[in-house]
């Protein structure tokens, strides 16, 4: 269960303008902006619930992923997870979920995939029971076979993107956290990724909380979505929902950006 | 899922431990390079010594075998008692937001850090002594690293060398920390290191210092890091303020492990993770 309530957060921003004379001036007094990252942020969810959390670049979604996972503290609100605040615990908070950032890697770069699994395992304290059981299943799910003997460096990135997906579940999370899983994927890898999700919250019943800019995504995945701008949520419903807010025809990132124009996101 | 027991998360750290070691002992180039510095300068810094001693011999507050012991282990050693040895890894990670993932682990970051920069201070020591050592102690006497002059000698440098060896990396600490508030906190880093270089001894043994400076630093942890096991294994500190000495050492190691770990917590509070 995740209860959010009231999550705000701000960043200040430096600004100066280009050339040395704002250098110059820039040096003597520092301006900076402040910026609303969210701005009372209220939802919950329930387990095995798999949500899609969308939204313009810079609304928020990123935001939202780092404080829910406990690596950033909001400025105000509260937020519990299985009944801990996820920044003040840390560390046990994490072993109860998985993350993957489409942007950023969680293997060690220059060892072999096979060789990360293990650190991981250890790093967790995985049983070797759960351990083999779970590699298992995951490498025939996520087809990994030959990737598990590949340094992380050689991989391309829709291989990549499976053996992060595998490395964020092996210490089996109840909850999983996906910030833009499918970004820079090719049809194929889109593809897999999706099959390998839905499967994952139909057998084992994980949350699912999906950031993503590919409608499609959010299409074959979610039952509801979350849709965020300037920090506040605007919408929470399915998508029928969403289609009746944007009340229009297209595509769905037609309806999508002129829900976006509609809220002055765009 | 219980909560982890404490073997348990000190089986965490052994594996950070065990991964920096031996990443760290990939670079046998870099070593044999370092190496031939180190016995240049070695015979440079004897050289000038030497002057020294002959100039004015009673002006001259250490035994020359002392001196040379301490030239000798102060560059087979370097990568363990020198503050400037750093992991520039921990730095990228804070620029490029890969921080991120290190928070997602269940470990402490601190000790993490911690840990991982022993490995790699470790494994850099390990490729550089040994044959350094090999070659120092079979010059002739007077520039040779010579035994310990006793075992009492011997035993409090080896652990006097560990406290120096943790107590330098909890210093090291701070310009991690520090680097977590500033981005580029490069001015910081330059300053601190290269005040800490000749605080500890690193440019001049301190008994080579002015009394009043010697005073000074005696009150600063800086004099409880190289400078202690360096002297300890000639014997130039002498057997009665052996262990006055070593609890100085672990006083200064508690009191920055305290206040870099509670640094930290504050820092990870206020931290901006960068990029989206």
């Amino acid at each position: 269960m995740i209860e959010v309530r009231g999550l705000s957060k701000e960043y200040h921003v430096r600004r100066r303008g280009s050339g040395a004379a704002a250098v110059w001036r820039s040096f003597f007094s520092r301006s900076h902006d402040v910026i609303q990252a969210l701005d009372d942020v209220s939802f919950r969810i329930a387990d095995g619930e798999m949500v899609g959390y969308i939204g313009p670049n810079g609304a928020g979604k990123s935001s939202t992923i780092k404080i829910l996972s406990g690596i950033l503290w909001p400025d105000s609100g509260s937020c519990l997870i299985d009944g801990r605040v996820p920044w003040l615990e840390r560390r046990e908070h994490v072993r109860q979920i998985g993350v993957v950032f489409g942007q950023r890697s969680q293997l060690w770069w220059d060892v072999p995939v096979g060789d990360s699994f293990v650190l991981i395992r250890e790093l967790y304290q995985v049983p070797a029971a759960d351990f083999h059981r779970r590699l298992d299943e995951l490498s025939e799910l996520l087809d990994l076979g030959e990737l598990l003997r590949t340094p992380a460096r050689q991989l391309s990135l829709g291989q990549r993107m499976r053996c992060e997906l595998a490395a964020a579940l092996l210490h089996g999370p109840r909850i999983l956290f996906l910030d833009e899983p499918t970004i820079g994927l090719d049809a194929t890898a889109k593809l897999a990724v999706r099959h390998f999700i839905r499967e994952l919250n139909r057998e084992h019943g994980t949350t699912v909380i999906l950031t993503t800019h590919d409608m499609q995504d959010i299409e074959a995945l979610t039952g509801r979505i979350l849709l965020i701008g300037r920090g506040r949520i605007l919408l929470d419903g399915s998508l029928s929902e969403l289609k009746q807010a944007s009340a229009g025809h297209g595509n769905l990132d037609e309806l999508v950006a002129r829900l976006y124009q509609r809220y002055e996101l765009a | 899922m219980s909560s982890p027991d404490r073997t348990g998360s000190l089986a965490v750290y052994r594996q950070i431990f065990r991964i920096r070691l031996a990443g760290g002992l990939q670079y046998r180039v870099a070593a044999l390079a370092g190496l031939a510095t180190q016995f240049a300068w070695g015979f440079m810094k004897l050289l000038m010594y030497r002057a020294f001693l002959e100039a004015n011999p009673a002006a001259f507050p250490m035994t020359p075998a002392a001196i040379a012991a301490y030239v000798w282990l102060q560059q087979g050693l370097l990568m363990l008692l020198f503050p400037w040895f750093l992991d520039h890894q921990i730095f990228a990670g804070i620029r490029s937001g890969q921080l991120a993932v290190e928070l997602l682990r269940p470990w402490d970051l601190y000790t993490s850090w911690f840990v991982a920069n022993i490995g790699r201070r470790l494994a850099a020591t390990v490729l550089r002594a040994l044959p350094l050592f090999a070659v120092a102690v079979c010059l002739p006497p007077g520039w040779r690293l010579g035994p310990p002059v006793s075992a009492v000698a011997g035993l409090s440098f080896a652990f006097s060398l560990i406290l120096t060896l943790l107590l330098v990396t909890a210093f090291t600490m701070f310009v991690y920390i520090a680097s977590l508030r500033a981005l580029s906190p490069l001015g910081a880093r330059t300053l601190l290191l290269g005040f800490s270089d000749f605080l500890t001894g690193g440019i001049i043994p301190i008994p080579f210092m002015s009394p009043g400076l010697q005073r000074l630093l005696g009150l600063t942890p800086f004099a409880s890091m190289q400078d202690v096991p360096l002297r300890l294994w000639s014997g130039d500190i002498p057997l009665a303020e052996i262990p006055v000495t070593l609890a100085r050492q672990a006083f200064w190691l508690v009191v920055l492990v305290a206040l870099g770990w509670l640094w930290m917590r504050r820092a990870l509070r206020a931290i901006v993770l960068q990029g989206g």
